[in-house]
């Protein structure tokens, strides 16, 4: 009985549609299966990919079923969970480059300062793009709203206002306690305060997730016109430039700290030989990576819709 | 054959082929065609992957499903399959073809 239970719970990875034109079948050939050998960790697993699978195959994220209006959609909506992404990773990068200017010999400061500012202006920039395309979608929400379907994501807008709330009142009483804390204090030397902060960044990484689940919640139920659609697929193509530039200029910036001050990125004494290598580098690194290269995958979807068909001569 | 086919039916142990070739000797469903598949190409396919295989084939109309038994639907190669099929087939037979008449002209040292 627990054991089809289990085989029965495994199908949840499946897009509901999916399951009710297929779930049958494969709980009858998964215990099948089951009369011979049991049901392994790589069993369910590999029911669990396939799942995901025909879920981002539904959503338009992969192959060509979609129609092209879905990929479009979903095409631009990666892009703005990836800028979300890249919001944390370069709140993370301003922290790390708090003040670097005086870490630097001012004969290799030239490069650092074009590179950040840079990096700051690509991300502005990004950031104007996706404020342009959300009051792009408002006609959109306004039809939804009149098609009733508020109901639909209020648990999830109700989440992120919450959140948010919760972020603003911890600011405030992080900022009253910073404002008794001198630079040294707030910069590791008190642990209960770097614990503490280190709680409120994980607290504002949950908001901002909440609340791109919340537009993507709603974006996906908005029936665009395919002249917004078209217009929200050139903002997702200008953010994904955004991040190309925010992540090739920070790398820029990284490359030259590490060069010539090291000890700044490990947070070691000034002049100290060590690795620029620290544990926020790395994570910064690979939180910008990955936003990158879901953009590039969202605009990959985007674009492969406008992609001429090519008729064959015969 | 379509675009959306061909990307399907790449390499000889694409699960789609695989499942097409099974599919030319007659309808099977799910578990048959493990076991077939095992069987002739020695591929052991997971039920999540077999079944992805099976959406994306009756998608385009390269099989289709006939009547249930007892929970367990069979499919079968519609004439747009073996169409695909007999062609995926015939450009393999040809790269083989090649690649064994190199390798004879290799062996003699031509």
């Amino acid at each position: 009985m627990k054991r089809n239970r289990d085989v029965r719970r495994l199908l949840r990875w499946y897009p509901s549609s999916w399951r009710d034109r297929y779930g049958d079948e494969l709980l009858a050939l998964l215990e099948d299966r089951l009369v011979e050998a049991p049901l392994t960790i790589r069993l369910r697993s590999s029911v669990a990919i396939a799942g995901l699978r025909e879920r981002l195959y539904g959503s338009g994220m992969l192959g060509s079923r979609s129609s092209p209006s879905t990929q479009r959609r979903t095409g631009s909506l990666t892009v703005l969970v990836a800028w979300s992404m890249m919001a944390v990773g370069g709140a993370s990068f301003v922290k790390m480059a708090e003040h670097f200017r005086a870490a630097l010999p001012t004969s290799s400061r030239a490069v650092a300062i074009v590179a950040y500012d840079t990096t700051a202006l690509a991300g502005l920039l990004g950031t104007l793009f996706v404020v342009v395309g959300v009051t792009g979608a408002l006609p959109g929400f306004v039809r939804f709203l009149r098609a009733d379907k508020w109901p639909q994501v209020r648990g999830m807008f109700v989440r992120s206002v919450v959140s948010s709330l919760v972020v603003v009142v911890a600011t405030a009483g992080l900022s009253w306690w910073a404002h008794h804390l001198n630079s040294a204090q707030r910069n590791g030397g008190d642990g209960v305060y770097s614990g503490v902060f280190l709680a409120f960044a994980l607290l504002v990484v949950i908001t901002i997730g909440l609340w791109t689940t919340t537009g993507v919640a709603v974006a996906s139920r908005i029936d665009f016109t395919p002249r917004e659609l078209r217009r929200e697929s050139c903002l997702a193509i200008a953010v994904s430039l955004s991040s190309i530039v925010v992540v090739a200029s920070a790398a820029v910036w990284g490359v030259q700290i590490g060069l010539h001050a090291p000890w700044f990125l490990n947070g070691t004494a000034a002049g100290v030989a060590t690795s620029p290598w620290s544990a926020q580098v790395i994570t910064t690194m690979f939180v910008m990576t990955l936003a990158l290269v879901t953009a590039l995958w969202g605009v990959v979807r985007v674009a492969s819709t406008y992609r001429p068909t090519r008729v064959s001569a015969q | 054959m379509n675009k959306k086919s061909s990307q399907l039916l790449r390499r000889p142990n694409d699960p789609p082929l695989l499942l097409l070739t099974s599919l030319a000797s007659g309808p099977k469903h799910g578990y048959a065609l493990l076991k077939d598949i095992e069987e002739f190409a020695g591929v052991t396919l997971s039920p999540g992957t077999l079944y992805g295989a099976i959406t994306r084939l009756e998608e385009l109309g390269l099989i289709e499903p006939v009547a249930e038994v007892e929970r367990r639907r069979p499919y079968r190669i519609t004439t747009d399959g073996r169409q695909v099929l007999r062609e995926v087939t015939t450009e393999m037979r040809r790269l083989a073809d090649v690649g064994v008449a190199r390798l004879r002209l290799a062996a003699r040292g031509v």
